[in-house]
């Protein structure tokens, strides 16, 4: 400033700021304090922090809002039919062979309310062995006690779960010798286990003696057996090691990426659709958390755990998986029977025939509520701009609870347009783990919120193998709605 | 011998290097009128100018590790404001160019005196400039920069840096000559 006026009013404005007060001091440091040290402390520890609790809590809910599902449904399993029918006469070809006691084996999880409704014992079998004509009048008795008239029940078209219930109970106070009243499923068992089972038919070592007598509910035969009816009790007879031998469930979860080299992670909600060779597509949620560990500057490795809940649907048809099976199972098991088995098993069933049921396979439903650990490589296009990126990667992981439903209608002979439904059902919980049995393909957009990435992601998973104790294969595809939490600020 | 205010401020700063917050009360209140004194030339209005200086405040505990103890601290806060200040009014810049005035009163009060000029009164003048303008007249004038630092400081070329500060400078000898006039 060469002008005297310059320089006077420079030297003015520096003598007046330089020199300033102001009062205010104290109301200055409390908005200081709104920030600090709060603020400095707002560390990725502490993203971290509260995000980790966020995503446990989501987890935690999404186990029990998952997990109740299954449970409504397996009530609705729960409540058979009480109806004992004539025996499938496959019974009575290989159960004289036991000493009497009829052999039924049970399926071996100790959790699943099969091992309490174990098949209570073969009446219609002593008869069989005794060429007489199973003692369905009894039984009829019994039902007739329950309900007043056994035609009745013979005769209704579908008979109501509620109603069932009743009958049941009334069965058993009217029936002393029978334990458990409820048709097994057990006799649905891993199709993965068949051919083994095919080798130890003669040897159920492994099985649950009934010594009670009484008959074998149809539902239990046309669990295994819905078309044929010859053999299929064969496959029941597995040894119970077998269906869980793959029990081991891994539920040690530290290698879940969430420490090393974290960058960032994020919680998720996903809306996705199964599908199934033959299967209905059915619309699913999950939930699951994330972690992104950065390999490069576009390139992370992507890994976390997943809950999901999945279901297919069957019209009147096993999933192609278990009907393969079913049929190579079959045609063991029918080169096996001796002549003398066939002889007799013919006759039985000419025998009893005239009551028998005829079952047929109306639905078939699976459920799985999976626990799933995706780990996958995710490149971004421009990660300081923008949250797009692809994803390709593999799954492993387990399924919590698995339950299997076959809907099966029964006509009787004498009224063919008569009929009534029976559900049949399996399952299971942490069966066995499967690695690396799914691909995974996404594309992900997402949008910068207060630092943090809210991420639209639509995925595709393939699967290369099958999934479950039933060993279906199933895939999914969807869209993720993911929120990130930025560990550190890019 | 240090003076007393001296020896303060050095304890001050040790304890604050320390991480005590009840010494960064009182540095921050020792220093507040300072800081606000250089925030408000940048700001010309008093809450903008409280943010400015409780940010670098901020910025200051949170570096009091960097801080040679040797060199004075008063010019160190200082370059921590100002460089808050440009940071900001570089985030602001389009809001900063359009801004209203604020004051109703006479541009200058005491137009014939400069020396009777008040915090106020400066101000007020300020105002009547471009942002752009101010704060280069800010840094050249009263903060001690060059043209080429104004420069990088504001990602501008420096023969901008000069034309600007050339133009405040006239804007400002009218208005001052205008207001005198007016009075005289």
């Amino acid at each position: 400033m060469d002008d005297p006026l310059d320089n006077d009013l420079k030297n003015r404005i520096r003598e007046v700021f330089d020199n300033y007060h102001d009062e205010r001091a104290d109301e200055g440091w409390q908005l200081l304090r709104e920030k600090y040290p709060e603020k400095a402390r707002r560390s990725p520890v502490l993203w971290l922090w509260w995000g980790s609790a966020a995503a446990v809590l989501l987890l935690f809910l999404g186990i029990l809002w998952l997990n109740k599902r299954p449970e409504k449904e397996n009530k609705l399993v729960g409540n058979k039919p009480g109806i004992h029918h004539p025996i499938n006469p496959i019974i009575k070809s290989i159960e004289p062979q036991k000493n009497g006691n009829a052999i039924i084996e049970k399926n071996g999880d100790a959790d699943n309310a099969s091992a309490d409704s174990v098949i209570n014992s073969l009446q219609s079998q002593k008869l069989a062995d005794n060429k007489q004509l199973p003692k369905r009048p009894d039984n009829k008795a019994h039902m007739g006690k329950a309900n007043g008239s056994s035609a009745s029940v013979e005769t209704s078209n579908t008979i109501a779960n509620n109603n069932s219930v009743a009958r049941e109970k009334a069965e058993r106070n009217n029936e002393p010798t029978v334990n458990k009243a409820e048709p097994s499923i057990a006799a649905i068992t891993p199709t993965k286990t068949i051919e083994k089972q095919n080798a130890t038919i003669t040897k159920p070592d492994n099985t649950t003696k009934v010594d009670s007598s009484g008959s074998v509910s149809a539902q239990s035969m046309a669990a295994v057996k819905p078309n044929n009816g010859v053999n299929m009790l064969d496959q029941s007879k597995q040894p119970g090691k077998t269906a869980f031998a793959n029990n081991e469930v891994p539920k040690n979860k530290k290698d879940l990426g969430y420490r090393g080299r974290l960058i960032s992670f994020g919680v998720y909600a996903a809306t996705y659709v199964n599908y199934a060779s033959k299967s209905n597509s059915q619309v699913n949620e999950g939930i699951g958390i994330s972690s992104d560990v950065r390999i490069s500057r576009k390139l992370n490795l992507s890994t976390g755990v997943a809950i999901g809940q999945n279901s297919l649907s069957y019209n009147g048809q096993l999933p192609p998986e278990q009907s393969k099976l079913l049929a190579s199972a079959n045609g063991l098991t029918s080169n096996a029977a001796s002549g003398k088995e066939s002889a007799l098993a013919a006759q039985a069933y000419s025998a009893n025939s005239f009551y028998a049921a005829t079952p047929s396979l109306k639905n078939y439903t699976a459920s799985l509520v999976g626990l799933e650990i995706p780990i996958n490589l995710k490149y971004h296009f421009n990660p300081e701009k923008t949250a797009t990126f692809v994803s390709i990667g593999v799954s492993s992981g387990t399924f919590i609870n698995e339950t299997y439903t076959s809907t099966y209608a029964y006509t009787t002979p004498f009224a063919s347009n008569l009929s009534q439904t029976t559900d049949q059902s399996l399952q299971q919980k942490f069966n066995s783990f499967y690695f690396a049995k799914t691909l995974n393909f996404s594309f992900g957009t997402g949008y910068r919120i207060s630092g943090n990435d809210l991420i639209v992601e639509p995925f595709v998973k393939y699967p290369i193998q099958g999934l479950g104790s039933q060993q279906i294969k199933f895939g999914s595809g969807g869209v993720n709605l993911k929120f990130n939490f930025q560990g550190r600020r890019r | 011998m240090h003076p007393p205010q001296r020896i303060a401020e050095d304890e001050l700063i040790r304890q604050c290097k320390a991480g005590s917050l009840k010494y960064q009360e009182l540095l921050y209140k020792q220093f507040y009128g300072y800081a606000m004194g250089i925030g408000l030339r940048y700001s010309l209005n008093r809450d903008d100018a409280l943010e400015v200086v409780n940010d670098a405040f901020i910025k200051a505990f949170n570096s009091m590790g960097n801080y040679d103890i040797t060199k004075p601290f008063k010019a160190w806060l200082r370059t921590i404001v100002v460089n808050t200040a440009i940071d900001r009014r570089r985030k602001d810049l389009k809001h900063q160019l359009n801004i209203e005035l604020d004051g109703a009163g006479p541009i200058i009060s005491h137009v014939n005196a400069i020396d009777s000029l008040g915090v106020q009164d400066i101000l007020n003048m300020m105002k009547e400039l471009p942002a752009i303008q101010i704060t280069i007249f800010n840094l050249y004038e009263i903060d001690g920069y060059n043209h080429d630092e104004i420069a990088d400081m504001l990602n501008i070329p420096a023969s901008s840096s000069r034309v600007y500060l050339s133009r405040a400078k006239e804007k400002l000898r009218k208005l001052i000559k205008t207001e005198t006039q007016n009075h005289g």
